[in-house]
C-alpha cells in the first residue's frame, strides 16, 4: 500500500458536487501535483487532507492510519499557502520556530533546527526581520522553511508560486524541488500552471470538475493525454471528431478525410495534435496526412508565428518556429499532421 | 506658484484652527492660578490655593476614584464581551451579519441621556440592582460599540489563512485565537480600550441619572460644585484632568508604537 491513500473522496457544497470519487496514491518521498483549472476541486482536496475541511465520504490513509478522526493540529502536516500566511507579529526566526515550539522542544533543539533550515533556505541573514519587511519571494521561502522544519509527514502546497513574478516563480520551483529531494518530504503540490507542475512533479493528477482525469508521470501526461480535457489543458489545441476508424491500420476518418496515427486504439472519439507538431509548407512533398488550406490569420508569438489555416476538416492552428520563411495571409499552404504526433482520445 | 500659495494658505488656516482649539484651554490654565475667588480674565495675582482646595473637597476625591474604577472596569468588560462577539460574528458566517453588527453598534444611535434614564428606570428602580452595577452597565454600553468597530476592522484586515496555518502547526482553535489573533489586533484592542476609558471618564449624561450620596462620578461632582461655587477650583481640576489624560494618552501611544514596530 502506498504511503498516502485517498479512496473514493466525496464532497458537496449546497447540493453541488465539488469532489466526485477522488482516488490518489502517493509513495513516500514523492512530489505529486494536482493540476487543474480554478474551481476544479484541487484546493478542496488539499484542504480536506489538511483537515481544514470535512469530507462527505471516502477515506484518507496516511501510512495506513485513517486521518478522519485526527484534528488538524494533531495531523503533523506542513502547509504552504498561496498568501504565505506568515504570522505578522513574529519575526522570521519565530515564524519558523512556531511549529517546534508547539511541539514543546527544548530551546537548544529549536535553535539548532531552525538555524539549520534557515541556512539551507538562504534565510539566515533575514532571521530578525518581520514578514512586512520581506519581499514576496522571501516570504514564501519563510513559509516553506516553516513547513520543512517540523519534518512533516506530508507537506501540502496550495498554489505557492502564483503570487510571484515569472522569473522568481522558476527560481522558487527549482528551490522547492531541491529541498523536497534533499529532505525527502512527501509533498502534494496544487497548481493551475502545467509547466510548473511538469518541472517539479514525480506524478501529476489532472483534475476537472471534481474528478481526476488522468494520473501519471509528467512525460506521459504531456505526450499521451488520455482525455479531451487533459489534451486541451496542456496545449493540444487542435481537436478533430472522428467519423469512423480502421483500428488495424491506425486509420481514422474525419469529415471524409483519412488520417493515419501511429497509435491504434479502439473506440476513440477524437484526434488531437499540438500546433507545433504540424509541418507547414508550400509544397506537397509528403504523401500521408497531408491537408491543403488557406492562411486566414497570422499572429506573432516571439519564438515564431501562429497561423490559423482553413482546411477541409476545419480551422487548424499551426505554430511555425522558422520565422525567416514567412507565410502571408491568404497563402495556399500544405499541412503535414505527423502521424507520430497525432493522438487518439477516447473521451 | 499655485502650490506655494496654497501651502501658505494652509499654514494660516491650520494656525487659526489651532488657536480655536487651544485658546480656551489656555484660558483655563491661567485662570486656575488666580488669587480671587471668582474666575477672572486676566487673573489677578498668582497662587496654588485652588489646587490645594481640590484635595479639601471629598466629593472630588471620591468622584475621581469612582470614575477611575468605573472607567477601568467598564473598558475591560467591553473588551472581554466585545472581542469574542466580533470574532464569533465574523468567523461563524451567520446570516444577516450586518444586522448583528448594527445591533451591537446601536447604543451609539440612542442618545446617552436616554440610556442613562432607561437604565435608571429598569435596573435601579424596577429590579433594585445596586447603583454601582447600573452605572457599570451604562458605561459598558457606552464602550461596547467602540470595541465592536475597532476590533472588527482589525480582524477583517488579517489574512484568514494565518489561523489555519497556526492550526496546521499544532494550535487548537482556542490556542490559535490566543497566540495569533490577539497579538495581531493588539493595536486595535489598545485603541478600543482608550476610547472606552476616555469616553467613560468624561461621560455626564449617563452618570447624571445613576448617582446617589455614596456613588457619584467626577464629572457630575464638578457639575454639582459649579452650581454652588464659581471659583477657580474648577479650573484647577480641569488642568489636572488635562494632565492626567495627556499622560494616559502618551503611555498608550508608546505602547501602540512598540506594537507597531513589530
Amino acid at each position: 500500500m502506498a504511503y498516502l491513500e485517498i479512496k473514493h473522496l466525496q464532497k458537496s457544497y449546497e447540493n453541488k458536487k465539488v469532489l466526485n470519487d477522488i482516488n490518489l496514491s502517493v509513495n513516500e518521498g514523492e512530489l505529486v501535483s494536482i493540476l487543474g483549472p480554478s474551481g476544479c476541486g484541487k484546493t478542496t482536496t488539499l484542504r480536506i487532507i489538511a483537515g481544514l475541511l470535512d469530507k462527505d465520504d471516502g477515506e484518507i490513509l496516511l501510512s495506513g492510519n485513517d486521518l478522519s478522526e485526527v484534528p488538524v493540529h494533531k495531523r503533523n502536516l506542513g502547509m504552504v499557502f498561496q498568501s504565505y500566511a506568515l504570522f505578522p507579529h513574529l519575526n522570521v526566526f519565530e515564524n519558523v520556530a512556531f511549529g517546534l515550539k508547539m511541539r514543546h522542544l527544548s530551546k537548544n533543539e529549536i535553535q539548532d533546527k531552525v538555524n539549520e533550515i534557515l541556512d539551507i533556505t538562504n534565510l539566515f541573514n533575514l532571521k530578525d526581520r518581520y514578514p512586512s519587511e520581506l519581499s514576496g519571494g522571501q516570504q514564501q521561502r519563510v513559509s516553506l522553511a516553516r513547513g520543512l522544519v517540523i519534518k512533516p509527514k506530508l507537506l501540502l502546497m496550495d498554489e505557492p508560486l502564483s503570487n510571484l513574478d515569472a522569473k522568481l516563480r522558476i527560481q522558487m520551483r527549482e528551490e522547492i524541488k531541491r529541498l523536497q529531494n534533499k529532505l525527502g518530504i512527501t509533498t502534494i503540490f496544487v497548481t493551475h500552471d502545467q509547466e510548473e507542475c511538469f518541472a517539479i512533479s514525480d506524478h501529476v493528477a489532472v483534475m476537472n470538475k471534481g474528478r481526476i482525469e488522468q494520473f501519471d508521470i509528467p512525460q506521459n501526461i504531456y505526450n499521451h493525454p488520455k482525455t479531451k480535457f487533459v489534451a486541451d489543458f496542456i496545449g493540444y489545441e487542435n481537436l478533430f471528431e472522428i467519423d469512423s476508424q480502421d483500428t488495424t491500420a491506425g486509420q481514422y476518418s474525419i469529415a471524409g478525410k483519412k488520417l493515419i496515427s501511429d497509435f491504434s486504439v479502439k473506440n476513440v472519439r477524437y484526434l488531437t495534435i499540438k500546433p507545433d507538431q504540424i509541418n507547414i509548407s508550400k509544397n506537397d512533398d509528403d504523401k500521408n496526412n497531408l491537408l491543403s488550406g488557406k492562411i486566414i490569420e497570422r499572429i506573432y508569438l516571439g519564438r515564431g508565428y501562429r497561423y490559423n489555416v482553413k482546411t477541409e476538416i476545419g480551422i487548424i492552428k499551426v505554430d511555425d518556429q522558422n520565422s525567416d520563411d514567412l507565410f502571408n495571409l491568404n497563402d495556399e499552404v500544405f499541412l503535414n499532421l505527423r502521424s507520430h504526433s497525432l493522438l487518439p482520445l477516447s473521451k | 506658484m499655485i502650490h506655494k500659495k496654497s501651502s501658505k494658505l494652509l499654514t494660516i488656516f491650520s494656525f487659526i484652527i489651532f488657536i480655536f482649539l487651544f485658546f480656551p484651554l489656555f484660558l483655563i490654565v491661567i485662570t486656575s492660578f488666580g488669587k480671587n475667588s471668582s474666575i477672572q480674565i486676566p487673573p489677578v495675582g498668582f497662587s496654588f490655593k485652588w489646587y490645594v482646595n481640590i484635595f479639601h473637597q471629598p466629593m472630588f476625591i471620591a468622584g475621581f476614584r469612582m470614575s477611575l474604577i468605573i472607567a477601568l472596569l467598564s473598558s475591560v468588560l467591553a473588551l472581554v464581551i466585545g472581542i469574542p462577539a466580533v470574532y464569533g460574528l465574523i468567523r461563524s458566517k451567520v446570516h444577516h451579519y450586518s444586522w448583528f453588527q448594527s445591533f451591537f453598534l446601536s447604543p451609539t444611535l440612542i442618545p446617552e441621556i436616554v440610556i442613562g434614564f432607561s437604565i435608571y428606570q429598569a435596573l435601579v428602580i424596577k429590579l433594585h440592582i445596586p447603583m454601582f452595577f447600573g452605572l457599570l452597565c451604562g458605561h459598558l454600553m457606552l464602550g461596547l460599540p467602540y470595541v465592536i468597530r475597532l476590533v472588527t476592522s482589525g480582524i477583517l484586515l488579517l489574512d484568514q489563512n494565518i489561523e489555519e496555518a497556526a492550526q496546521i502547526y499544532g494550535c487548537s482553535k482556542l490556542e490559535s485565537f490566543m497566540k495569533i489573533i490577539l497579538p495581531n489586533i493588539s493595536i486595535n484592542i489598545i485603541g478600543a480600550f482608550m476610547m472606552c476609558f476616555i469616553n467613560s471618564f468624561n461621560n455626564i449624561p449617563i452618570s447624571l441619572f445613576l448617582n446617589n450620596s455614596e456613588i457619584h462620578m467626577l464629572p457630575t461632582a464638578i457639575l454639582n460644585y459649579l452650581q454652588n461655587n464659581y471659583d477657580p477650583t474648577v479650573s484647577a481640576i480641569s488642568v489636572i484632568l488635562m494632565i492626567f489624560t495627556t499622560i494616559v494618552t502618551f503611555i498608550i501611544d508608546r505602547f501602540t508604537n512598540i506594537a507597531n514596530t513589530k
